[in-house]
């Protein structure tokens, strides 16, 4: 694992960069590899700082650690977990939470990630609107499934994806490595799903399974085996295409001159850079658009027509275990089994499903007793933390080894679901966000199919009600052909001004009925490649862009 | 009960001592053996003793990195999977620090600490792969209170502790709980290194339980024959040992 802070540097500011990309997450990381390739200067501005992959065994104060209601916001971020409570107020009710987002060197991707499946070809189409809602905001991508293909290949290759191909999409030619064999019980799994019907397959990860490979899910991976922004293109980046890095710089605003922007502020410090690429996620980089006001640009960068923000989607993501009768040995990779057969029945998205690829801990039951304890009943009880813990290890016990599966159900885009910025919360933005009629009956359709199709495995829903994925925030900053309804234009320029790019999960226009990684790395390398063509024709001046050097060393 | 037929087992140092012993009797109890040596006379002799159709031997100097990597390679390509490695090769060179010359003394660390280190190379990713395998390292206490002429010796059976508990530290249990690395303490017994202690063939039945674990059963554990050794084990932990000596 590549020591970060090794890389970073002081005294950025004085210098010119070529490119400054704000946020080293996936899609930051990636767009800045590509981009530091091509021989151009690239800065990145990280706010996380320096992560922490090595896992001391628990051998003292175990007990301790699964009582505890939550780690220190520096121990979160020092594991590469988002530090700080988000707010989300929905029906008029705030309540705080640590959400499952990636902090630090290669984001969410470095944490969680691997599943990198490609978006179907309807995604890219517009949902028929009676099939949305008339509330929806239109959700067509400015291009289509073939021209994207070319670059989920290349993403596919640059994140070495495993897995096999979905017998049910005569679109997906993925680029795929060959995965580990299944273990006993997850081939028996396989078999049973096609015999119901689902037409499983292999999920597409990022995992490179080296000897003795835990596929580190939920947690950083000190191997390089997971292939995620830090390890496939933030670390090449710093190490062999001369891209620099500073660490513990959050951006508060870009400032214009014209139409073009001239720096990128960090408290006190400017930093210049002849172009910006914007990937902070989805959850910031809007915030971020916004609170760059000028003359000109009143109410933010991009903002003319109230969308920054706005259209925030997050996926239904349900929690179930299914039970493999007869004695099956688990042993084996873990995140392993995938079906897209609800993904558009009749017209209706309900979406996919897949292994989550890790073991259900009592710790994990506990804190999820602990927080519906507190979400259900009043504040003033404090929740029984002794009795919570046994029933956590009781439902453990009754659980077993049961493998976990998680439902990704597509989440239409809404103007009044929006991230706004608001200094008084924890995290410095609010999430105000209403779950959608539609989305509520679609995740619970999603749920009745899995029973249905599924009933001799005795699929038991783990999650209460339909439980939106945090991790997955997309939309905010949408990419669209025309002016009023999109803030990006199909090149993912923000409107109006001349030297600005967003690539995180914030330019979706739908969300989709898969994992969103993969996807996001594909338009990172799309749109660098595309900043690197400008380059070379001089538009960003003293362009000196290059063919790409080689990776290999 | 374990079917020990198929199971091929590598043993390092097998033309004398402890690691010939161990040959005999693990081609007795059926498991084809691999011994490993750098003398192919002292393998042939150990060959003469061991079951003719289960035993077979290699030259193989396991203070070499590169012949270890090449020959267990092509162990597992004639033989097949690997499933035990007991590494027994160790040197005594019994003379005082400022005798030896900086080479002499280097060559006893690759030989006693390198050697093991590489053979668990070479065969760690393939019981992974096959989750399946069983690693006894053949250890000692010599670094605790060093004797006169063993600054090489201890130095390195010192680092065999380190070696067995920093491998399983990357192993995750519950994703491969059965593969098992151990370390066994013989004590004293009478081979070319000490003319005192139990004879080599007493040693083998403590290996075979280590082979012969199922499981989940321990691992980076130190086996002194049939108890276990606590290293630098705090009181407070060795109290709640001793109450609840069967949750560990």
């Amino acid at each position: 694992m590549t020591a970060w802070s090794e890389y970073s540097i002081t005294g950025a500011e004085d210098t010119l960069w070529d490119v400054i990309v704000v946020g080293a997450g996936l899609g930051g990381s990636i767009a800045g590899w590509s981009l530091a390739r091509h021989g151009l200067k690239v800065l990145f501005l990280e706010r996380g700082g320096a992560t922490n992959a090595y896992k001391v065994p628990p051998r003292r104060g175990a007990w301790r650690r699964l009582v505890r209601a939550n780690d220190s916001p520096e121990q979160r971020a020092a594991t590469g977990l988002w530090p700080d409570p988000l707010r989300i107020i929905s029906k008029g009710v705030g309540r705080d939470f640590l959400p499952p987002i990636g902090f630090g060197p290669g984001g969410s991707s470095a944490v969680y990630g691997a599943a990198l499946e490609r978006l179907r070809r309807i995604d890219f189409a517009p949902t028929p609107s009676e099939q949305r809602g008339p509330e929806a905001l239109s959700d067509g991508w400015p291009l289509d499934y073939d021209a994207f293909a070319k670059w989920y290949a290349a993403a596919e290759e640059l994140m070495t994806v495993a897995g096999t191909p979905d017998p049910g999409d005569s679109d997906d030619l993925s680029q795929l490595r060959c995965a580990p064999c299944l273990s006993a019980r997850d081939e028996f799994l396989f078999r049973a799903f096609e015999m119901s019907g689902l037409q499983p397959y292999r999920l597409h990860v990022g995992i490179a399974y080296r000897p003795g490979c835990t596929e580190c899910l939920g947690g950083l991976c000190p191997r390089a085996c997971k292939a995620d922004g830090a390890s496939r293109a933030l670390s090449p980046a710093l190490t062999r295409h001369g891209a620099k890095l500073v660490l513990q710089c959050a951006v508060d605003r870009l400032d214009i001159t014209g139409n073009r922007i001239a720096q990128v502020r960090s408290q006190t410090r400017a930093y210049r850079a002849r172009l910006v690429v914007l990937a902070a996620g989805a959850l910031t980089s809007p915030n971020i658009l916004r609170r760059s006001v000028s003359e000109r640009w009143p109410q933010g960068i991009g903002n003319d027509h109230d969308l920054v923000g706005r259209g925030l989607m997050f996926h239904v993501s349900d929690f179930f275990v299914l039970r493999a009768t007869g004695n099956h040995s688990p042993l084996g990779p873990a995140k392993t089994l995938a079906s897209r057969a609800f993904y558009d029945v009749d017209g209706v998205r309900y979406g996919s499903f897949q292994s989550i690829g890790r073991r259900m801990a009592i710790g994990n039951v506990y804190q999820y007793l602990v927080e519906r304890w507190q979400h259900t009943l009043p504040r003033v009880i404090p929740p029984p933390r002794l009795l919570l813990l046994a029933a956590a290890a009781a439902g453990r016990q009754i659980v077993g080894d049961a493998p976990l599966f998680a439902t990704i159900v597509e989440d239409f885009p809404y103007r009044f679901n929006q991230v706004v910025p608001d200094a008084s919360a924890p995290s410095g933005f609010v999430i105000r966000y209403e779950k959608p009629r539609e989305l509520e009956a679609r995740a619970a359709g999603m749920r009745s199919k899995i029973r249905t199709s599924l009933s001799t495995l005795q699929p038991w829903f783990l999650s209460g009600d339909q439980n939106l994925n945090f991790g997955h925030p997309l939309g905010t900053c949408r990419f669209g052909t025309a002016a009023e309804t999109s803030v990006l234009t199909p090149d993912n320029r923000v409107r109006g001004i001349d030297n600005l790019f967003v690539v995180d999960g914030s330019f979706f226009p739908s969300s989709g009925g898969a994992n969103p990684g993969l996807t996001i790395a594909a338009n990172a390398l799309r749109v660098s490649d595309q900043i690197a063509r400008e380059f070379a024709a001089g538009r960003f001046a003293a362009g000196n862009a290059m063919p790409p050097a080689a990776d290999q060393s | 009960m374990l079917d020990t037929s198929s199971l091929i087992v590598v043993v390092t140092g097998a033309g004398s001592g402890i690691g010939r012993a161990l040959c005999v009797g693990l081609t007795s109890d059926g498991y084809q053996v691999v011994g490993i040596g750098r003398g192919g006379d002292a393998l042939a002799a150990t060959a003469a003793l061991c079951h003719r159709d289960t035993f077979s031997w290699r030259c193989i100097d396991v203070a070499d990195s590169n012949a270890v990597a090449a020959g267990f390679a092509a162990i597992e390509a004639e033989s097949g999977p690997v499933y035990g490695l007991i590494c027994g090769a160790a040197i005594y060179q019994r003379r005082y620090f400022l005798d030896l010359t900086a080479e002499e003394w280097t060559y006893e660390i690759l030989v006693n600490l390198c050697g093991p280190a590489y053979c668990c190379r070479a065969l760690l990713p393939g019981m992974l792969e096959r989750q399946a395998g069983r690693i006894v390292i053949v250890g000692s206490l010599a670094d605790t209170s060093p004797i006169p002429a063993s600054s090489a010796y201890s130095t390195s059976k010192g680092g065999l502790h380190a070696l067995v508990r920093a491998l399983v530290s990357e192993i995750d249990r519950a994703r491969y709980p059965n593969v098992l690395i151990n370390e066994l303490l013989p004590g004293e017994t009478r081979t070319a290194m000490s003319d005192v202690g139990h004879p080599p063939s007493a040693v083998y039945p403590f290996a075979k339980r280590l082979i012969e674990m199922s499981a989940g059963e321990p691992t980076g554990r130190i086996f002194a024959l049939d108890r276990e050794i606590f290293l630098d084990e705090r009181l407070k932990a060795r109290l709640l040992r001793m109450l609840f000596g069967f949750m560990r």
